[in-house]
């Protein structure tokens, strides 16, 4: 079974204050790493703005508590208090915990996209740095396949989840491509920049900035590579733009319907996307009603972002779902493999017998034909295969996840037990770089291990 | 019948019903994943088809029922053209079945062997094959014009309508871009600028065979403007021809002169596409036989 471990804090169990103390800068990180995996042979950082987490392996013949707890000292001995907001997962938890993770079921927002893209950064980092080993390099991949799944088989990443985001999906429906379509901003306010920001992200490219105090629109304009404009330019603009965002803080609306039903002659019916956040309302509601005209106000976007976030949490438990069933594969695969070095060693066993009677016997018969000698050797091999068959399947049914996990291991249990099997060590059975093996320990940290008890090894996340 | 007819028709029905739930079940991407091979399984059936009626004399020229069969092939060969890159499982529920519905009306109608009078007499053989050939091309297009109006209409309401955005019957995963409006419209004008181009050669190499090979109702050597209109109008096919003209000339000129786009050019579209099948309709009619119709 895997080893696993998680121990770390998150927007759940943390308030940003420990979690900005927490985190470390790209030069730590390695050296983090390092010692890390001095202790516990593996090693994998995970640090965002929302998570501090760090996976690593238990090696054998370590009792979980006093390895979570040499970690935890390692995490927090320069901030103590955030002891209280740590949590630590061991095994099959801890597994479920990294595919949650990286499926951003575990995101501040649900199937947020960035979180698989910074698994797979701190993975790539420990791999650069050597601290991935057997246990990391079979479980976080798979955590990776897992939230591709989660992605590609729900739609918990698909709707947009804020305010800015809903404004780039609407243009997006609308004009396709945002390269070349001109976005005007009527009032250089944050929100309104935020929303920019994302279109220029979308790669909309031409930014036209309005505002009655001229030197704020051109610092927005600055700061987007736009162009600052007068206001009285406002209607020769409302021709030329495909998507106009308001937030000014006018009283009256700036944008009347009349206004518009002569902006859109002009047009020739060219579609155009006005988004509203402004309040009290820069545009006049009645102006939704003309012809390829689309208007979204602030309660608007908000009701679509609300009705996106109740589908991603409808998706979240078909992603639940998903997870649950890969974590089941995933066990099953564990055990298979665990069970193939008893598989392999009883068939090497029966074999070495088989061969070494036959050492023994075809000396004494010199006057067998070659073709006989070869009739025996294949009667000795498929006595040990006969032999072996059943023994061999029921070890494999058991490791294929059908019976009970403990059963399994009883059984592999009795085979060594009955025969004298020569098992590969952990070392060579493991795969991946990093040894299993934990790096000798500092004379500090080893007696922290053995003097330490850690908190209770599972489960510990706050709620 | 054809021989291949039963499974193109059974491959057209499994398509359409992949693409309808791709449409229901846009995070099923199997339906999808399948309905593409399905339908150019079904397509290049229908195009074996094609081929065996015109070796046995049967060529889309050869009769109104053999140019529907033809433009219901066109029409469900547009729509992986149209749609190779941007994936519009909508579209496909909308065209396939009217493609499909095509097919079939085709084949029911039962095999006339008496032609229009003088169809491929000779000296006119490249008069009615144009004729054909370019109102068939103009009809598909038309069809291809009206699915993609329907799929704007549909977004279009739900974005007027300010619906949640991932409730759009459209696209098929995060990582395929949707299909805009404008592209939507951009299809739409472009299928219709198309199509008018054949719609008008048709109508002109129609009112030409009707000018130059001999008719029992015509009028007489001689006769006037009004007399030749009558004679033209009294053919309901040319008269419905002649609006649809119309419809998609005013269209066409909406668009270049004022703007007319969007939601009103889709609505349009869809009147002119009614037209044109009842034009189709027309023609199968007249090509059944009276014994048929009545039984």
């Amino acid at each position: 079974m895997s080893r696993l471990f998680v121990i770390g804090l998150s927007h759940r169990t943390a308030p940003i204050e420990i979690r900005e103390a927490l985190a470390v800068s790209d030069d730590t990180v390695q050296s983090k790493l390092l010692e890390a995996a001095r202790l516990c042979g593996e090693a994998m950082l995970l640090s965002t703005c929302n998570r501090f987490e760090l996976y690593g392996s238990i090696p054998d013949g370590m009792a979980d508590a006093a390895a979570l707890s040499a970690i935890q000292e390692l995490l927090t001995a320069t901030r103590p208090p955030a002891r209280d907001h740590l949590y630590s997962h061991v095994g099959e938890v801890a597994v479920r915990h990294l595919f949650r993770v990286t499926a951003s079921l575990d995101s501040m927002v649900l199937g947020e996209p960035q979180i698989l893209g910074q698994v797979k950064q701190a993975y790539a980092l420990a791999q650069s740095v050597g601290t991935v080993g057997g246990v990391l390099s079979s479980t976080v991949p798979r955590a990776f396949q897992v939230a591709k799944r989660v992605r590609s088989e729900t739609a918990i990443g698909q709707n947009s989840a804020s305010v800015a985001s809903v404004a780039v999906s609407l243009a997006s429906q609308i004009f396709g491509q945002l390269r070349g379509q001109p976005v005007l901003l009527v009032g250089a306010g944050k929100m309104a920049e935020l929303c920019a920001r994302h279109l220029r992200e979308a790669e909309a490219d031409q930014f036209l900035i309005v505002n009655r105090t001229r030197s704020r629109a051109e610092d927005m304009a600055a700061r987007l590579s736009g162009t600052a404009h007068e206001f009285h330019e406002l209607e020769s603009l409302l021709g030329r733009a495909a998507v106009v965002i308001c937030s000014t803080g006018a009283r009256e609306p700036v944008l009347r319907k009349e206004l518009l039903a002569k902006v859109m002659k002009a047009r020739r019916g060219r579609w155009l996307l006005l988004i509203d956040i402004a309040v009290p309302r820069d545009i006049e509601p009645q102006v939704g009603e003309l012809d390829n005209v689309y208007l979204y106000d602030i309660d608007a976007l908000q009701a679509v972002v609300s009705g996106n976030l109740s589908e991603r949490q409808r998706e979240a438990t078909t992603a639940e779902q998903i997870v649950a069933s890969e974590l089941s594969r995933f066990q099953s695969r564990e055990r298979q493999e665990d069970v193939v070095p008893v598989i392999k060693a009883l068939r090497s066993y029966a074999q070495g017998i088989a061969q070494a009677e036959l050492n023994k016997l075809l000396p004494r018969m010199p006057a067998l034909a070659e073709r006989d000698r070869k009739l025996v050797m294949q009667l000795c091999d498929s006595i040990v295969n006969k032999l072996l068959h059943a023994p061999l399947t029921a070890l494999k049914r058991s490791a294929s996840g059908g019976d009970d996990p403990q059963s399994q291991l009883d059984l592999a249990e009795a085979v060594r037990q009955l025969f004298p099997l020569q098992l590969p060590a952990p070392q060579e059975a493991s795969e991946g770089g990093a040894s299993p093996e934990p790096l000798p320990l500092s004379p500090e940290q080893a007696a922290a291990t053995t003097e330490r008890r850690a908190p209770p090894p599972t489960e510990t996340e706050p709620t | 019948m054809p021989p291949l007819f039963p499974l193109t028709l059974a491959l057209y029905a499994v398509s359409c019903t992949l693409y309808f739930l791709a449409t229901a079940q846009p995070q099923q991407r199997i339906a999808l994943r399948l309905a593409l091979p399905v339908l150019l399984l079904a397509f290049s059936t229908q195009a074996l088809d094609i081929g065996w009626l015109c070796l046995h004399g049967q060529h889309p020229g050869s009769s109104a029922r053999e140019a529907t069969f033809f433009i219901a092939w066109l029409m469900a060969g547009a729509f992986p053209l149209l749609t190779y890159r941007q994936p519009i499982p909508l579209l496909g529920a909308l065209l396939l079945p009217v493609a499909m519905m095509m097919g079939l009306l085709a084949r029911l109608v039962p095999a006339t062997a008496a032609q229009p009078a003088g169809l491929f007499q000779a000296g006119h053989r490249a008069l009615a094959v144009t004729h054909i050939f370019a109102s068939t091309l103009g009809t598909a297009l038309f069809g291809v014009a009206a699915a993609a109006s329907v799929v704007y209409l549909l977004r279009e309401k739900r974005l007027k309508g300010k619906l949640p955005i991932g409730k759009l019957p459209l696209g098929t995963d995060g990582s395929q871009p949707r299909v805009s409006l404008e592209t939507l419209d951009t299809w739409n004008r472009q299928s219709i600028s198309f199509g008018f181009l054949c719609f008008t050669t048709a109508l002109v190499t129609g009112t030409v065979w009707l000018m130059v090979v001999p008719q029992p109702d015509a009028p007489p050597a001689g006769s006037g403007l009004w007399e030749t209109t009558l004679f033209l109008i009294r053919r309901p096919q040319y008269s419905l021809s002649v609006v649809t003209w119309l419809l998609y000339a005013g269209l066409l000129y909406g668009r270049v002169t004022v703007g007319l786009r969007g939601k009103r050019a889709a609505a349009v579209t869809l009147y002119g596409f009614a037209l044109a099948l009842g034009i189709l309709l027309v023609y199968l009619l007249r090509d059944t036989p009276a014994k048929v119709l009545s039984s």
